[in-house]
């Protein structure tokens, strides 16, 4: 409300400087009349008190009132109601004559509205009172200009608030609530809503207004909560265009038709830009404090080729690690046979990494958040190993909402469920079983030219529960229930097999081991420099092998581990971490098999087995760009019965240095230094121990040597890291490995030279593997991962016959392998890997005997691993597609290993006609894998 | 049910796939005419297929594919065996042989037959470097030998078996053979309450003496090079048995099985790849014995069988360390030869011989070229019984011929 302007009109015409009502004298007292000018706000009046309303008056009389009239009753005029549709609005000027008593004796429309409108003014400024303009001490008579600003508001105000439209928003699909989405609505019918009452760009705005939502552009905008949900308050009724843009997923429109009067609930389901990524993906730089460690995280291992979706079989591929023959579910690392390396599940020893034939690891790979691998130069945290660590990480469940997923290829099917437990806690279950051996025998009888009686029936299965629960922030628990099951039985009823002493079914070869494990985890914060990680298990597993009568193994095992590990932050700069690692194994094996004197051996090992370690290290970071990790740690081996060392060995120092204890101290180093930013050169060296292998074995009185004592190394690792951005990086590595005290089997002259009490197993083999790594790695991006693995690589043994270093068995000179995974349009990915690996050396036959009583041809063997199988050559091409329900998703999969097998025959296995005339090699077959998924 | 085929189909193709793998061009089967063939090294000792040291042994050597024009002769010293089976021996020497080499060549298996000496030092010499009893036995079974055994030298127990087998020692002294007489006469004197003049008379076997008699076996090898090229070799056992059988009747020995006779059974059906003629006689549409180019009709829709009968007669016993009594198994290696030359045909085209099990009988797949006609089979059948330390093998042989006869129907089938 402002003055516009003030004239005086009159004699006693006065300059009005202030107040919003220029008052008249009355007039039959004074004669004079002042005319003035006001305005008002209807509105205002309506809600405002009158002293707070006296218009300003800024125009200058020529006599001026000693006090200005001032409106003392205000009425509002009535707007009509026909003509808020039209939304009529604006100021009505009025002359009014204002006598000496305070009441409008006059009014004369100077400008108007509208005739109604003028009117419904009219009326209601002639029931005004003013307080009397005084001039001279005189009531007077004032002509004033009055402006009658009349608005919308009332009707405006009378609107409710009142949610009318809500809903939610998820990804279609998964289900997964989009939060913080924004939800706008356009209308498309402003004349729609004949109720309104007032015009559609009046209501919006007021509903623009209403806490929540916002107007803009003419659409009325919200956002999304935490849980996806969104609400809309008083939307007029008429069809609506809802438009909800999101970073990362297609752009959503859709029609609604809305009411005013009812509640119109909705879920909308949004499309993301691509599926192949709303698993774990870890973008940028993370902190690196191990030099050697490489760690895949789920996304990236799922679409590879060649694995299945199995996320510990894509260590494989990495830099390192040797190609494995077809089915064997070795893992090579560094040249070392599989059982120098350890394999943990969330810091406990896990029994069994593989199926049968390293089908599928027995985790459960959807149940996983990473898989590390660490080739060498590991840090303290681990011991009773001389090769390298692959450590699994189990996952906790998603807890926003129930998620789900089935799968099925022609090996197995699995399905698990994951969702919340409670306010601060979540549960996932999978189970897994397999079918290939029903699907055989079922193939296999539909072919009538197949009419062998064999029996096969393969199977395995697993399962995983993990529990996690949040005590409070910082303190955390989970409980995981994991078991494995394999059994394989083959049934051949023609067979006459060995004596029913060993086994009552000699028509059969039959294997089954399992366990079942509970791993507990408890991580806790300290204050704020302290924090605790505790995991300890306890497993019981079993196992028998009978094979025709011939041979039969049975075992039970208890195994406990114990980790520990407590990490204080002594200064800004320095961590300390103090572990206590224990695994205690209670063994138990009956076994009987013939001996080569046509006698059954019958056998019982009843003995502990296992670790008890102890570490600690530091994580000093002496300035920013260096960091440095150095680490001890103790070994006491249980089964063994040896003097251990008193200091670390780094090679066999041949002094005293021998404790009355089975155990092997060791000193660990590991340092990175960024010399420039994102480029980082790192080294380890470090002393390593394990018990000599294979465990239970090697010390068994008649097949091995009670008194070996630890195998052990020594690892050098130098190493370069470029992070070239943050998807992208370059790692370059150099490793020494030395082994020694690594049992060797005796010679036939070592037990020519005293059959009756040489050792099976002597102490004294040496080996070294020696090489470079590169890894040249793209993240999961938006439309591709991928890494370039390459290994140039030697590994040997110490030859006692020959008195040199001859090859090892796995000795792959080259090892390249190219991984790459590209999202397509429509949901579309395709994933190749290829591989190119030197062929594994074999030793040579140079001749042959056949023994005529034992009827099969004995081979002449020439020099040790002397000669090399061809290279082996593999292409895998993977293609998924995925369709998009609204609550689930349904994918496809086609898998075909060795696509280019009848182009190149890579070998995999080497084997020889009956009498080693003709040498031959099993290549790798084309196996085509086609699956389906269901999640939701 | 379509999608489950459609599933099992994929399947089956993978796994053909899977199963892809080298096909050599010879096979350990099938006979070639380009290359040496040891068939069976018969060892024959009055009948039995074992001997004592200082025995005289026939040995019957049969050989195929290419004639045999010449054979080298030697032997080890006795075979040490380390636990995986690797074995070793100290030296090689001439083979002791007896007379000539008799020769019978020419036909389609030639035959050589030799007598030997089994050397009388061969127990002794095998356990001179062994000091304790136990240390032969595995674990497991080392309470099953007698407690007044196990203190006493090897030696002088060698001793004891050669008394009570009447063998001739070899190093013993004196002293060893006095205490090995009194030994003898302690422990082996069964039923207890007899004099040690009943030794002389038969004896139920002691169960001592059935464990010494296992663990006192040695092995040694002679070996033979044919044609100065292909290298044989044969493990022997020697041990005392045989010359125990006159004291002891109930002392377990091995003779060697015997190969009554070949045939072709004709089986009902097709597709059939095991048969067992005891258990499934019922199949049995005719039966074709095998001698000399005898004809085998073949026809269509039936399954074929060759079949070789061991005599029951010679089926022994063998007898676990621990003493358990079980019959020996008799298995039969099966050797086939397509005697009619057809260049250019691929072997699958002619006879062939599908699994192999051991058993008495082999699916025979007659051939789909119908030009082949003539062929041989071989069979050697030998008997085994796991648990018995080092038990000595027997053999048998045999061969045939036959011709097959095709009928129109498979003519026309196979046109």
């Amino acid at each position: 409300m402002r003055l516009l302007y003030i004239t005086c009109m009159l004699l006693l015409g006065t300059i009005l400087q202030s107040g919003n009502l220029c008052a008249a004298t009355p007039e039959d007292t004074s004669g004079f009349i002042l005319e003035l000018d006001i305005s008002a706000d209807s509105a205002e009046f309506e809600s405002s008190h009158s002293d707070s309303l006296r218009p300003d008056i800024d125009s200058v009389i020529s006599e001026p009132l000693d006090k200005d009239p001032v409106l003392l009753k205000f009425v509002e005029a009535a707007y009509p109601g026909e003509l808020a549709k039209q939304g009529i609005a604006g100021t009505v000027v009025l002359s009014l004559l204002i006598n000496g008593q305070g009441t409008v004796d006059s009014i004369a429309v100077i400008k108007g509205l509208h005739r109604d409108i003028d009117s419904a003014v009219a009326i209601a400024v002639r029931q005004f009172i003013f307080s009397p303009a005084i001039a001279d001490s005189l009531a007077v008579a004032v002509l004033l200009t009055y402006e009658y600003h009349i608005t919308l508001d009332k009707i405006v105000s009378t609107i409710e608030e009142y949610v009318n439209f809500s809903g939610r928003v998820v990804e279609r699909g998964t289900r997964t609530p989009v939060p913080d989405a924004t939800v706008a609505i356009s209308f498309g019918d402003s004349a729609f809503d004949t109720a309104l009452g007032i015009p559609f760009g009046v209501y919006l705005n007021k509903i623009g207004s209403f806490d929540g939502q916002h107007l803009e552009s003419g659409k009325i905008i919200t956002h999304t909560d935490s849980l996806g949900q969104f609400a809309f308050k008083s939307l007029p009724s008429g069809p609506i265009k809802i438009i909800i843009p999101v970073p990362g997923y297609e752009k959503f429109e859709e029609l609604e038709r809305i009411s005013r009067e009812e509640l119109t609930e909705v879920v909308f389901r949004i499309d993301r830009v691509s599926y192949a990524d709303y698993e774990i993906v870890v973008y940028g730089k993370s902190e690196r404090k191990e030099v050697s460690r490489r760690t895949l995280t789920l996304s990236e291992v799922r679409k590879i080729p060649g694995f299945g979706g199995d996320a510990v079989k894509v260590v494989q591929a990495l830099p390192g690690v040797a190609r494995s023959s077809f089915g064997s579910g070795a893992i090579y690392v560094r040249g070392s046979p599989t059982w120098d390396s350890k394999f943990y599940l969330d810091g406990v020893n896990l029994p069994q990494l593989y199926h049968f034939g390293g089908i599928k690891s027995t985790y459960n790979s959807e149940a996983l958040s990473s898989v590390s691998l660490y080739p060498g130069g590991f840090g303290s945290r681990y011991g009773g190993a001389i090769a390298g660590v692959i450590e699994i990480e189990g996952r906790e469940a998603q807890r926003d909402r129930a998620h789900g997923f089935g799968d099925a290829n022609l090996i197995d099917a699995s399905v698990m469920v994951e969702g919340p437990l409670g306010e601060n806690g979540g549960i996932l279950v999978s189970a897994r079983r397999s079918y290939v051996g029903d699907l055989l025998n079922f193939a296999l009888k539909q072919f009538d030219w197949i009419n062998l009686p064999v029996t096969v029936a393969p199977y395995y299965y697993d399962y995983t529960v993990r529990t996690d629960y949040d005590l409070t922030k910082g303190n955390h628990l989970f409980l995981t229930l994991f078991g494995s099951t394999d059994k394989l039985e083959l049934v051949v009823p023609f067979i006459r097999g060995g004596s029913r002493e060993v086994d009552e079914l000699t028509d059969r070869v039959k294997q089954q081991n399992g366990f079942h494990m509970g791993i507990f985890g408890w991580n806790i914060d300290i204050g704020s420099k302290m924090k605790n990680e505790l995991r300890a298990s306890a497993t019981r597993g079993d196992g028998s092998t009978s094979i025709f009568g011939l041979a039969k193994w049975e075992f039970t095992y208890w195994e406990f581990c114990l980790r520990n590990q407590l990490s204080y932050s002594l200064f800004q700069n320095v961590t300390a971490n103090i572990g206590l690692d224990l695994d205690q194994l209670l063994y138990t094996q009956r076994s009987v098999f013939p001996l080569s004197d046509n006698l059954f051996w019958r056998d019982t090992i009843d003995m502990p087995f296992g670790i008890t370690g102890a570490y600690a290290n530091l994580e000093w970071r002496l300035w920013d760009k260096l960091l440095l990790t150095p680490s001890l740690r103790y070994d006491y081996f249980s089964e063994l019965t040896y003097d251990g060392s008193i200091f670390p060995e780094f090679w066999d120092y041949h002094i005293e240095n021998e404790s009355s204890i089975s155990g092997e101290p060791a000193l660990r180093l590991t340092a990175r230094y960024e010399y420039m930013q994102d480029h980082t050169i790192k080294a380890a060296v470090g002393s390593y121990s394990q018990t000599p292998q294979p465990v239970g074995l090697a010390t068994h009185e008649k097949f091995g040597n009670p008194g070996l004592g630890a195998t052990k190394a020594r690892h050098l690792v130098a190493g370069y890291e470029w992070q070239a951005t943050d998807l992208a990086t370059a790692d370059l590595q150099l490793y020494h490995n030395y082994q020694w005290e690594i049992p060797r089997f005796a010679t036939s002259a070592d037990i020519a030279a005293d059959p009756e009490n040489a050792p099976r197993l002597l102490p004294d083999g040496e080996g070294r593997m020696y090489g470079l790594e590169l890894l040249l790695r793209h993240d999961q991006g938006k439309h591709f991962f991928g890494w370039l693995a390459y290994t140039l690589s030697r590994t040997e043994r110490f030859s006692p016959v020959k008195g040199a270093y001859t090859l090892y068995d796995r000795d792959q000179t080259h090892n390249l392998q190219l991984i790459a995974s590209s999202r397509l349009p429509r949901e579309w990915q395709l994933g190749v890997r290829t591989r190119f690996v030197s062929g594994n050396p074999y030793t040579p036959v140079i001749g042959r005997v056949y023994n005529i009583t034992g009827r099969s041809y004995r081979p002449i063997s020439g020099e040790e691993n002397s000669a090399r199988n061809d290279p082996f050559f593999q292409l895998d091409l993977r293609i998924d597609k995925k369709i998009i329900f609204s609550t689930w998703i349904l994918s496809f999969y086609l898998d075909v290993q060795n696509v280019l097998s009848f182009v190149y025959a890579s070998p995999e296995f080497t084997i020889y006609n009956y009498d080693y005339t003709e040498r031959g090699i099993i290549s790798s077959p084309l196996i085509p894998s086609l699956g389906l998924r269901v999640e939701f | 049910m379509c999608c489950i085929r459609v599933v099992v189909s994929f399947v089956a193709l993978a796994g053909l796939l899977v199963s892809c793998g080298t096909q050599f061009p010879t096979r350990y089967e099938r006979i070639e005419n380009d290359r040496l063939r040891p068939l069976a090294f018969v060892f024959d000792n009055k009948g039995l297929a074992e001997a004592a040291p200082g025995d005289t042994v026939t040995l019957h050597a049969y050989f195929t594919g290419v004639p045999v024009n010449d054979i080298e002769w030697s032997m080890t010293s006795p075979v040490i065996l380390n636990t995986f089976g690797v074995d070793t021996f100290s030296r090689t020497g001439n083979l002791s042989i007896v007379g000539e080499p008799r020769w019978f060549t020419g036909g389609e298996t030639d035959s050589v037959i030799l007598d030997f000496i089994v050397p009388p030092n061969t127990i002794r010499e095998a356990f001179s470097r062994v000091t304790n009893i136990l240390s032969l036995l595995p674990a497991n079974i080392h309470d099953s030998v007698p407690q007044q055994f196990r203190d006493i030298p090897v030696s002088t127990l060698i001793t004891v078996m050669e008394l009570l087998s009447g063998t001739p020692s070899g190093n013993s002294t004196s002293e060893s053979d006095s205490l090995g007489a009194q030994l003898a006469a302690v422990f082996f004197a069964a039923p207890q309450g007899a004099s040690p003049d009943s030794l002389s008379t038969p004896q139920p076997i002691n169960q001592g003496l059935a464990i010494l008699l296992q663990l006192f076996t040695a092995q040694f090898k002679i070996l033979a090079r044919v044609n100065g090229r292909d290298n044989i070799e044969a493990t022997y056992a020697v041990r005392y048995n045989s010359r125990m059988i006159d004291k002891y009747p109930d002392v377990l020995v091995n003779r060697n099985p015997q190969v009554e006779w070949i045939g072709v059974y004709k089986i009902k059906g097709t597709g059939v790849v095991l048969f067992d003629p005891l258990k499934e006689s019922h199949l049995i549409e005719a039966f074709y014995p095998l001698h000399a180019r005898d004809t085998i009709p073949i026809e269509i829709g039936f399954s074929y069988f060759l079949g070789a009968d061991s005599s029951t007669a010679v089926l022994d016993s063998g007898q676990t360390i621990q003493g358990r009594k079980e019959p020996e198994i008799i298995y039969y290696d099966w050797f086939y030869r397509n005697d009619d030359v057809i260049a250019g045909v691929p072997q699958d085209s002619l006879l062939a011989l599908s699994v192999n099990t051991g058993n008495s009988t082999v699916q025979l797949l007659p051939p789909v070229d119908t030009r082949m006609k003539n062929f041989g089979v071989w069979v050697v059948a030998y008997d085994s019984k796991i648990g018995e330390k080092l038990r000595p093998i027997g053999f048998a042989f045999r061969h045939a011929t036959g011709v097959f006869a095709y009928s129109d129907a498979y003519l026309k089938a196979h046109r």
